[in-house]
């Protein structure tokens, strides 16, 4: 098969005759030689028995009439420019919409051409072995994340992880839910929930879990750096949905409101973000 | 029955895990210098009772901490 490239300049240089007999001016008697081999790529001619100096001795099983009359046209010294180009432009969309001729390809061509698809299908396999190893070392990490985890969290927190994603951590000063990717969220009283976001400074090379072991660890002993650190965001009302997100990540039923009763009890932490 | 230390580090593999006899000076030495290499990379440093009851930030390497925690730094989001 011609390569693009081939096609294209074939098209760039046809475009170039083309211009020259569309004008008026011009004579094939002295370019009948040069556009010969563009005139049978056109009409599929073999090549073989075609006269290119005058259209009465033109032969191609495969040209449409127009074709006929138009070269015919091309090779006549006087010739109708408005006839011409009506049929120029029915041969010239018959040659940029059919499909490249392909060429014929010597042995060693063929033979390099199967190397190359055989190196690329190698090359294709590689990255998908590659891609599925990344993937089982991600998973394998994960899951020992998942160990340690359970190591800090005892089973039934654990357990309640793996069905909502997010784990019920008491802090010194508030209770908090942490989720995978950094997302927490702070209870802080009077049905208020405060949007957090703090993560592990280069958290995509870890597994989800140890972003979450990160920030429990830091909630539950260094609690005054893990709220210097992390960016506040949304305050709002905790609804009864919200309650029931916090349930399931493991609060005690009952915990919520003694918490938040125990939370409007106690003084202003002086953070500026309470509420 | 001996009592080990525990030491566990956050990495690409989910964590790391060395166990070591803090009676034992080379492999205090060893944990040791594991220790103050990950600090110096970042990690923040626990210790924490295994029962998960009490723990602490670590300012120093302690090898009678019982059971040590390295995580690496936070950054808001």
């Amino acid at each position: 098969m011609a390569t693009l490239s081939e096609y294209a300049m074939q098209q760039q240089a046809a475009d170039g005759y083309w211009k020259q007999w569309c004008n008026p001016n011009y004579y094939t008697t002295t370019a009948s030689t040069t556009i010969e081999p563009y005139w049978s790529s056109w009409c599929q001619d073999t090549g073989t028995a075609a006269n290119y100096t005058t259209a009465t001795y033109y032969y191609s099983t495969s040209v449409a009439a127009e074709n006929q009359m138009a070269y015919a046209n091309w090779c006549q010294d006087s010739y109708n420019a408005q006839l011409q180009n009506a049929y120029n432009q029915a041969v010239r969309y018959q040659y940029y919409t059919q499909p490249a001729p392909a060429p014929k390809l010597t042995a060693e061509q063929k033979e390099a051409i199967k190397a190359a698809r055989k190196a690329d299908e190698a090359a294709r396999l590689k990255a998908q072995k590659r891609a599925f190893e990344l993937r089982k070392k991600k998973e394998a990490a994960e899951e020992k994340a998942k160990e340690m985890l359970l190591d800090l969290i005892g089973e039934d927190l654990r357990a309640d992880y793996e069905r909502t994603g997010q784990v019920y951590v008491q802090g010194q000063r508030h209770g908090y839910i942490i989720k995978g990717y950094g997302h927490v969220k702070r209870i802080e009283g009077n049905g208020k929930i405060r949007e957090l976001c703090i993560h592990l400074q280069e958290r995509h090379k870890f597994p989800d879990t140890d972003n979450v072991i990160a920030l429990l660890m830091a909630l539950k002993y260094d609690e005054e750096r893990f709220i210097k650190t992390a960016n506040k965001h949304g305050l709002y009302d905790l609804s009864h949905y919200e309650e029931k997100q916090l349930e399931a990540a493991g609060m005690p039923k009952d915990g919520l409101k003694t918490r938040l009763e125990l939370r409007v009890a106690a003084p202003t932490l002086g953070e500026g973000i309470a509420a | 029955m001996l009592n080990l230390t525990e030491m566990r580090w956050l990495d690409e593999t989910g964590d790391m895990k060395i166990a070591f006899n803090p009676d034992n000076k080379d492999e205090v030495e060893a944990a040791e210098t594991q220790f103050d290499d990950l600090v110096e990379k970042g990690y923040t440093a626990y210790a924490a009772e295994k029962d998960g009851s009490q723990g602490k930030k670590m300012k120093k390497f302690d090898p009678k901490a019982g059971r040590i925690i390295l995580v690496p730094k936070l950054k808001g989001g």
